[in-house]
């Protein structure tokens, strides 16, 4: 539609003072009757309107609309609760995950120990031989503070039986010893990387070496483990210097007395040798050529045996000397930060981490409320310009056909 | 007409609505505007009535800073003589009462009897847009600018509209 020109305002002046008498003389006029009620109305501050009427379509669907929020609302809200529970109950899974990856490491602990080695040892060895475990699980401390675990399970001693040693193995200063550790540390997700690499290093600086590493870091999660073989010697101040990256959640160590195992090894390599010498005599003696070739046969397989037997004597040997070190990295938002050893005691910094903790929950459940919440505002807010919009067609309708 | 006793009726500190004043310089401007639209004056009576209670109780929604308290207040009763054009989904006959009240005297002469016959046919063929226009200027007596802001349109927007109608209504009146 055009604006609205000067010469438009003039013409429609002159229309107005042309046409004005007639259009005022054609208003309607108010009954007296009415205007009294009215006025009465106005009074009683319009307390019993004049007609009570039914709703219009329009506002009952705005009433409709409105009672969205609510019901969207209260949804969110459980929705959001759910999401805290199921958060927890998370948190229950990665202790679970802590206990299993203790568990695992364990396991392998078992198997670079030589666990397979002394299974196919003779029975004898396995007589003799004597291991001890020794557990100092904080997690198990720490659940049992809080009552959540299981109680734990009786450890029975057997009696050893008759016959364990030897005069060969008793000796005190003669002992072997084979010794292996299990630590599960709690890290930080987005220290996990940070960490393993401090892990590798330990190693290196103990004069150790990392046999296997698997490690996964997930801005939420996360984990690894580590496989670390370091001399025996240092094994304690590794295990240490372990405790200090992260939360120790499980520590484990086993001692295996594999005296009898490197006697019996020694044995079989001394005899091996002493007959490889008692065949060279007998070749030096031999006359005839099929006497020759058999000791030559005989030489080779002996020469065989003690190469066996040199190689048993080295494994049995690295066994004492090096020890098996399972490191497991689990993933824990809670956990001291790496470097900081927690002594159990509660202090500023505690509290500082608990308050940041608790931000981030509250934080956290704002995000997911909002990413609820702002869809359904959205679509609440439409929704309600659609039936205002539809109101107001109506109305601008409903006149053009008066 | 007597002061009204009000009940102290509540309003925000941010609006200065003088609700007694605007009813009693408005009502009678309103039920015009009303039964104009409505072409039914006892349907007028009631909406008229309907608009001041919404107003009333819609008082805190009041704006300045929107308009006129006169044009707010016809905003309601043009939307509340909307719904009621939308309730009864009928066109009700034009009403005879503005004649009836505005009926010739025998002082009249009769050639504006006569004019004031043409003025009213050629009223009741406008379309009801303009006829609503014509309501709101001379009827209620709104200025342009408050009828822009009951129709939500520009200020020029609304002096064009007017022009139209204005100059269909006098080709009426000329030709009758």
């Amino acid at each position: 539609m055009p604006d609205l020109t000067p010469q438009m305002e003039r013409e429609l002046a002159e229309l107005e003072a042309f046409l004005a008498p007639d259009l005022r003389a054609e208003r309607a006029a108010p009954d007296e009757d009415w205007i009294r009620r009215m006025d009465a109305m106005m009074a009683a501050g319009f307390e019993q309107p004049s007609a009570r009427r039914r709703p219009s379509r329009g506002r009952r669907w705005a009433q409709l609309l409105l009672s969205g929020p609510a019901l969207g609302s209260a949804a969110a809200a459980v929705l959001v609760l759910a999401l805290v529970f199921s958060y927890q109950g998370g948190g229950s899974d990665d202790e679970e995950g802590l206990t299993g990856a203790g568990g695992g490491a364990s396991m392998a602990q078992s198997e670079s120990g030589g666990g397979s080695e002394s299974a196919a040892s003779a029975p004898a060895a396995a007589d003799s031989a004597t291991s001890t475990e020794e557990s100092a699980s904080r997690s198990a401390q720490e659940e049992s503070a809080a009552g959540q675990s299981a109680p734990a399970e009786p450890t029975f001693v057997v009696p050893p039986g008759q016959g364990d040693g030897s005069p060969a193995s008793d000796g005190r200063d003669n002992r072997r010893i084979e010794r292996s550790a299990a630590i599960t540390l709690g890290v930080r997700p987005a220290q996990i990387d940070g960490v393993a690499r401090q892990v590798s290093n330990l190693a290196d600086a103990q004069n150790g070496f990392v046999v296997s590493s698997t490690v996964a870091s997930s801005r939420t999660g996360g984990g690894g483990t580590l496989t670390l073989r370091v001399p025996e010697p240092n094994l304690d101040a590794t295990m240490a210097e372990l405790a200090r990256l992260g939360a120790v959640r499980d520590r484990s160590q086993r001692t295996e007395d594999i005296t009898a195992q490197t006697v019996s090894a020694r044995d079989r390599l001394q005899d091996a040798r002493a007959e490889r010498r008692s065949l060279l005599r007998q070749l030096e003696d031999a006359t005839t050529l099929q006497a020759t070739a058999a000791l030559r046969a005989r030489l080779r397989d002996v020469s065989a045996e003690i190469e066996a037997a040199r190689a048993a004597v080295r494994r049995v040997t690295n066994r004492s000397a090096f020890s098996t070190v399972a490191v497991a990295l689990v993933a824990d938002a809670a956990a001291a930060p790496a470097g900081e050893e927690d002594d159990g005691s509660w202090g500023p910094g505690d509290a500082a981490d608990d308050a940041v903790r608790v931000l981030e929950v509250i934080a956290g459940v704002g995000l997911v409320a909002l990413a609820v919440l702002l869809p359904l505002a959205l679509v609440v807010a439409l929704l309600l310009l659609a039936a205002r919009w539809g109101t107001r067609r109506g109305r601008e309708r409903a006149l053009d056909v008066a | 007409m007597t002061a009204l006793a009000l009940p102290s009726p509540t309003r925000t500190s941010g609006t200065a609505l003088d609700f007694e004043a605007l009813y009693r310089a408005a009502r009678d401007d309103v039920f015009a505007y009303v039964a104009t639209l409505l072409r039914d004056r006892a349907a007028a009576e009631d909406v008229t009535a309907h608009a001041f209670e919404r107003a009333y109780r819609k008082q805190r929604s009041y704006k300045p800073a929107r308009g006129s308290e006169r044009a707010w207040l016809f905003g309601i009763a043009r939307n509340a003589a909307l719904d009621e054009l939308r309730r009864r989904k009928r066109t009700a006959a034009l009403a005879a009462d503005p004649a009836d009240l505005e009926s010739a005297t025998p002082e009249d002469h009769a050639e504006t009897a006569l004019r004031r016959a043409a003025v009213r046919a050629a009223l009741g063929r406008l379309e009801p847009r303009e006829r609503e226009l014509v309501a709101l200027k001379f009827h209620a007596g709104l200025d342009n600018g408050e009828i822009a802001a009951v129709l939500g349109v520009s200020v020029s927007n609304a002096g064009t509209q007017l022009h139209r109608a204005m100059t269909k209504l006098r080709e009426a009146v000329e030709h009758a």
